[in-house]
């Protein structure tokens, strides 16, 4: 197990986090494992310290002392969790030592140091449970049930398995996860770039996991071998950790042919990255909240397969132009469903990619190529016009019902210019 | 339902509906006779096709009919059924023509209607696939098979089987003539449909729909229905 130290700062201003973190950065090799509760507890993983101090104990006053020299009061506690440590560091200074049972310790940690919102509070209450303690004797799963994902967290600060004692995130000094690899013999085919992808995701996930951040947005950096670049962002359905899901929307966009070379090397970058919901955990969902899950997750893969650009929503324009009135707009998915209140048919119209020149001739109507069909009524003109200040447009709009059931929507550049078909009703 | 024989399975036997293969050994072997599953509906929002069950989920539909006869009408009630149950839909547009303004005009939010702009045949069954491999994704998928589109009957087999594990309804939009045969035989449902003339476009326009395929329903069949028509554009209604 990893050992974890906390730094309590009983005089803690929130100004001078970033100040603390960078210390801190100071005293381990691996940035990874720290992080910040912003009240004034800062975490520090000692993984692969061993090779760096003799002992906990004398780590333990290195950073002390470090933080003294900077003028800041603290007590440092180190324990086999980030818990054990933050409710030690609270109290008094000092060393866990390994393998120490933590659940008398934390008998004496009241509901009152948990953070906890009202409902769990009063839930607990009720269930006479008041220490930090008594919910890691819970049964597993109880808490999670009743109270969604502050359940989940309490279990988990509670029995030791979260990383850090009440986890902030955005004080997180920034850093971007990256890894590459330099090619021997540069890779065109598909399966050997796909392999070299997950490799360098496998090192890449880890990476992140350790600072509890899931991957939002996965850039691609190719070098090929006409030294050229090719960079390329994917974006999951949220933020993950499963290298399945990355590699199914590599593979989609590997698939595309985007590399007009051999690859010479192949970087993959965390550009964005976000904490990891609770829906992601796959707990509580409800089946609009699945449904919305397994939309995004076609969402993500037709952006991979095909460009974002080719999967959108219909959207009303701001605009008096009939025919720019509906704009096509990227899909963003609400995570609640907004229901329609349609339950009659509405019309579709069919538009064509760009008006056709028609002719209107003695009650007639004449498409290129095409006999005249008989025009049986005639709704319109609709007249609009305006665009002065960009693109002007004087036109009139007709809708026709045509001899053969069609129901056909034709304009006029006004005062005489020609007929064009601009979409059809069907 | 009892698993049917592996070489008789053409894909028809999970579609969770009495298709022929069911029916035929429902008569033969007692040991399938067994009531088949309760099928999921999706209704189409047309009154007399929802009377006769609308559109069963798992189900491959083929709605044909020339241009401006209402077919995509009808295949859009299907859509905005799936959106006003809290589900989502797609619309796979092979032709770059899908233009719903009249729904939007209607207030008729159409946030979860997946729109697919995709004018390659390859990139269409592609996409059905990635759509339909997510259970659950989208209750209606309307695929606009443009004439260059040849789907072979494996592939309908395939996406039937998928269909049928997403619980989704797959609608095929064709301008295939009535007399001419279905897209292929995983088919379950085609509707062939024109739009009578004489409507002006402020009044409703009549739909006739002609039942050429049903397994498990009556086939031949004819009813008409009323669709509104354009003129809920609210820039011809109210300027």
């Amino acid at each position: 197990m990893d050992r974890i130290a906390c730094a309590f700062l009983p005089r803690f201003e929130p100004s001078r986090t970033q100040e603390v973190l960078l210390l801190l950065a100071t005293l381990s090799p691996l940035l990874a494992h720290l992080d910040a509760d912003g009240g004034g507890s800062f975490f520090l993983g000692l993984r692969g310290m061993a090779h760096v101090v003799s002992s906990e104990k004398s780590f333990l006053e290195q950073i002390h002392a470090r933080l003294r020299e900077r003028g800041f009061e603290t007590r440092v506690a180190i324990a086999d969790t980030a818990f054990v440590a933050w409710v030690v560091a609270q109290r008094a200074q000092g060393i866990v030592p390994p393998g120490t049972a933590a659940a008398k310790l934390l008998d004496a940690v009241t509901l009152d140091e948990l953070q906890l919102s009202s409902p769990a509070r009063s839930l607990l209450t009720k269930l006479g449970v008041k220490t930090a303690g008594a919910i890691a004797r819970l049964p597993a799963g109880s808490l999670a049930r009743r109270l969604g994902p502050e359940g989940v967290r309490l279990e988990k600060l509670c029995r030791g398995e979260a990383l850090v004692a009440h986890p902030s995130t955005e004080n997180l000094p920034p850093s971007i996860e990256r890894v590459a690899l330099d090619l021997d013999e540069p890779l065109s085919d598909l399966e050997p770039l796909l392999f070299l992808a997950k490799s360098l995701l496998d090192r890449l996930l880890p990476a992140l996991a350790r600072t509890r951040r899931a991957l939002t947005e996965l850039t691609i950096i190719a070098r090929l071998d006409d030294h050229s670049l090719v960079d390329h962002m994917l974006t999951p359905e949220s933020p993950t950790l499963e290298a399945a899901a990355l590699m199914t929307l590599i593979r989609l966009w590997f698939e595309r042919k985007p590399f007009g070379a051999a690859v010479a090397s192949l970087e993959l970058c965390a550009s964005r990255t976000g904490v990891a919901s609770a829906r992601q955990l796959g707990l509580f969902l409800q089946r609009e909240e699945k449904e919305t899950a397994a939309l995004e997750k076609v969402v993500a893969r037709l952006g991979a397969a095909f460009g974002r650009e080719r999967v959108v929503r219909a959207e009303l324009g701001d605009t008096f132009l009939p025919e720019a009135r509906l704009r096509w707009v990227p899909i963003q998915l609400a995570n609640q469903s907004q229901r329609t209140h349609a339950a009659e048919a509405l019309p579709i119209l069919r538009k064509l990619p760009q008006p056709e020149q028609i002719r209107w001739r003695d009650g007639r109507l004449f498409r290129a190529n095409a006999p005249g069909v008989q025009i049986i009524h005639v709704d319109g003109p609709l007249r609009f016009s305006g665009g002065w200040w960009s693109t002007p447009f004087n036109r009139s709009y007709f809708w026709l019902s045509l001899g053969d059931g069609a129901l056909a929507w034709i304009f006029r550049e006004e005062p005489s210019g020609p007929f064009f078909l601009e979409a059809l009703a069907d | 339902m009892a698993a049917l024989p592996e070489a008789l399975d053409l894909g028809f036997a999970k579609s969770g509906q009495a298709g022929y293969y069911e029916q035929v050994f429902s008569i033969a072997s007692p040991l399938h006779s067994a009531p088949p599953a309760p099928r999921r509906l999706l209704p189409s929002g047309f009154s007399r096709l929802d009377a006769s069950g609308g559109f069963a989920r798992g189900q491959l539909v083929e709605i044909s009919g020339a241009a401006s006869s209402g077919k995509s009408t009808l295949a859009f009630g299907a859509c905005l059924q799936a959106l006003a149950q809290g589900s989502s839909a797609a619309w796979i547009d092979s032709s770059g023509t899908f233009w719903p303004l009249p729904a939007l005009e209607a207030n008729v939010s159409l946030e979860r209607l997946l729109v697919l702009r995709m004018l390659d045949s390859a990139a269409v069954l592609r996409s059905v696939q990635l759509i339909l491999s997510c259970p659950g994704a989208v209750t209606a998928l309307v695929v606009d098979v443009s004439p260059r589109l040849a789907i072979k009957d494996a592939q309908l087999v395939r996406l039937q089987r998928l269909a049928e594990r997403s619980g989704t309804v797959l609608i095929f939009l064709t301008e295939r003539p009535a007399q001419l045969p279905t897209l292929g035989a995983p088919i379950a449902l085609r509707l062939h449909v024109r739009r009578l003339p004489g409507a002006r476009f402020s009044e409703q326009s009549r739909l006739r729909i002609d039942v050429l395929r049903h397994k498990g329903g009556a086939n031949q069949q004819s009813f008409e229905e009323s669709v509104h028509g354009p003129n809920r554009l609210r820039v011809s209604s109210t300027l």
